[in-house]
């Protein structure tokens, strides 16, 4: 936020503001939903909508925690708790933050303000970063189905768990070797010095929560097309090419965007994949997906997503081959 | 984006889960656990929308600082915020309905890999046994032995497929529809229900059917039961 903050328009001048407008169009979809709803019957159409809504609902409480949990941060918790919370020395918190992950049983949805939040009180953002790619990759929620989706492949769940730490921690540490170069929005930085401790915990609601919404519903809304329009057959088609594997399903995870709880079952029926490539599979997707990026885009700024969401794609690629070549 | 128009946002966002917790739509989307998780974010931003507000009109001629700026948008808030009215547009105007038969099948010829049941049916006597779809698809997988001359009742939705078989359908679902799985039976011996009607199939299972994992394993109808739909689709 700049000081000098854009001065608005009085509301009070317009004959009719912002509000009423919104208002009366959601009343309109409400009142006309009866004669709308059979023009908008096409089982395309029903089927695709059926999975973004559905992809909003799952999200939405978990953002809500994530933006509840970030305001707690920004307003609550005191530098002396927080200094002693994190370690003074970023290279080491690097790691430190890549295991702490493993206590948030959440969705990526909710890391990515928390990550915000603790880039606002000072924390390096190496260390914030890794706790976004860790927390919704390695929490017992994730290992749990894993195991379960996988019986009998223990080398899978342990696989999963080191290749997602490895991403991490890999990714921490190139943002530390970036530092300053790394242009993390500005607006991150000082926001609400002269608030009290209720103003703060409000603005920072409404802040992150607003700023991570509208990405989300853009992440929802093309993954749910991909769900919806992209038969998984084609997937198939170059199972069994091993490097081409590897990037099909790479390219899979960011596209369909599912969470982490659930992305093993889905992995678990690409039989035709190499076990490599299942893995791929399941590395990338909760590290990056086109919800993610779409989210980051809109907390961190778009020149820092152009530069992280590639990164953490090649990073997730070869930890998961690597880690896959070695164990399964 | 002025402030009241943000709050509206929001609590328009809260009510929509609110409704569909409480209806028992939600149940279309995810799962059955989700359901208070759904109700009270709902009422936090219905909450948060109201506190934003009335916070908003405190400091009306306050320090400006309610305005977080990013150099797009207007207000601070990104243009995209407004798409945050598309959940509720489309979940009251096409108001979207569980997966049905369209996804089934667009996702027939997947393999249909199934992890053993928690607990399995009793499946002695003769009687005929309720056996849920995933488990029927299961016990042919296992070699089909366990099936072999029980008669047994499925239960699930129509879907069809380029030649002119039906199957009983069902779709389980991890986290949310995203993730939706489809499980087919093909039914033997008996006429096709409308697309997506729920039925209710007596008969036995057709042996050597389905052991592969790859082909959908059948069973031969004695009675199909028309039924209506079920409040928690998917499996």
């Amino acid at each position: 936020m700049s000081s000098t903050a854009p001065t608005r328009e009085p509301d009070v001048r317009r004959p009719i503001g912002q509000v009423e407008v919104v208002a009366l169009v959601i009343l309109a979809i409400l009142v006309s939903s009866r004669w709308l709803v059979p023009l908008l019957d096409h089982p395309s159409l029903s089927t695709w909508s059926t999975i973004f809504v559905a992809i909003v609902i799952q999200s939405t409480p978990f953002l809500v925690v994530g933006v509840i949990l970030s305001a707690v941060i920004s307003a609550l918790l005191s530098e002396r708790l927080l200094s002693r919370i994190i370690p003074k020395n970023p290279a080491l918190g690097v790691p430190v933050a890549g295991v702490a992950g493993v206590g948030l049983p959440g969705c990526e949805c909710a890391a990515v303000p928390i990550a915000g939040s603790l880039i606002r009180r000072g924390i390096a953002p190496a260390v914030a970063l890794t706790f976004l790619l860790a927390a919704p990759a390695v929490n017992p929620a994730v290992i749990v189905s894993t195991a379960v989706a996988f019986p009998g492949q223990p080398e899978f769940v342990l696989a999963r768990f080191i290749a997602s730490m490895l991403t991490a921690v890999l990714v921490g540490w190139w943002v530390l070797s970036r530092g300053a170069r790394l242009p993390i929005s500005k607006r991150l930085r000082d926001f609400g010095a002269d608030m009290s401790k209720r103003e703060k915990f409000v603005e920072t609601v409404r802040h992150d929560f607003l700023h991570a919404s509208g990405f989300l519903v853009i992440g929802a809304m093309l993954a749910a097309a991909v769900n919806t329009f992209v038969p998984r057959h084609v997937v198939d088609t170059v199972a069994g090419q091993a490097v081409l594997g590897v990037l099909t399903l790479a390219l899979f995870a960011f596209v369909v965007a599912l969470c982490s709880e659930s992305d093993a079952f889905v992995a678990a029926s690409f039989t035709a994949f190499s076990d490599t490539a299942k893995l791929v599979f399941l590395v990338v997707g909760p590290a990056m997906d086109v919800k993610l990026a779409s989210m980051e885009a809109g907390t961190f700024g778009v020149p820092f997503a152009r530069q992280f969401v590639p990164v953490v794609m090649v990073t997730a690629i070869l930890s998961a081959v690597g880690i896959g070549w070695w164990l399964l | 984006m002025t402030r009241p128009t943000q709050g509206l946002l929001m609590a328009f966002l809260g009510a929509v889960l609110v409704r569909l917790a409480f209806t028992d739509d939600y149940l279309r989307y995810v799962t059955a656990w989700m359901k208070w998780p759904i109700l009270v974010s709902g009422v936090l931003l219905v909450g948060l929308a109201v506190g934003l507000v009335l916070s908003g009109h405190e400091k009306h001629d306050g320090h400006g600082h309610d305005d977080g700026d990013d150099g797009h948008g207007h207000g601070g808030i990104p243009l995209v915020t407004w798409l945050l009215v598309l959940p509720g547009l489309v979940t009251f105007v096409i108001s979207p309905p569980q997966l049905g038969s369209y996804l089934a099948e667009r996702r027939a010829g997947e393999a249909q890999t199934v992890a053993e049941p928690a607990s399995l049916t009793d499946l002695e006597g003769d009687e005929v046994v309720p056996v849920d779809v995933t488990e029927f698809i299961w016990r042919a997988q296992d070699g089909g032995t366990t099936l072999e001359d029980q008669p047994v009742e499925l239960t699930g939705f129509v879907s069809y497929d380029q030649q002119e078989n039906w199957y009983v359908t069902r779709m389980t679902i991890g986290c949310c529809a995203a993730d939706a799985i489809s499980y087919q039976v093909k039914v033997a011996d008996a006429d096709k229900p409308a697309r997506d009607q729920w039925v209710k199939v007596t008969g036995t299972y057709e042996t050597g059917s389905g052991t592969d994992g790859t082909n959908p394993p059948s069973i031969v109808a004695t009675g199909v039961e028309e039924i209506g739909a079920p409040t928690q689709t998917y499996e």
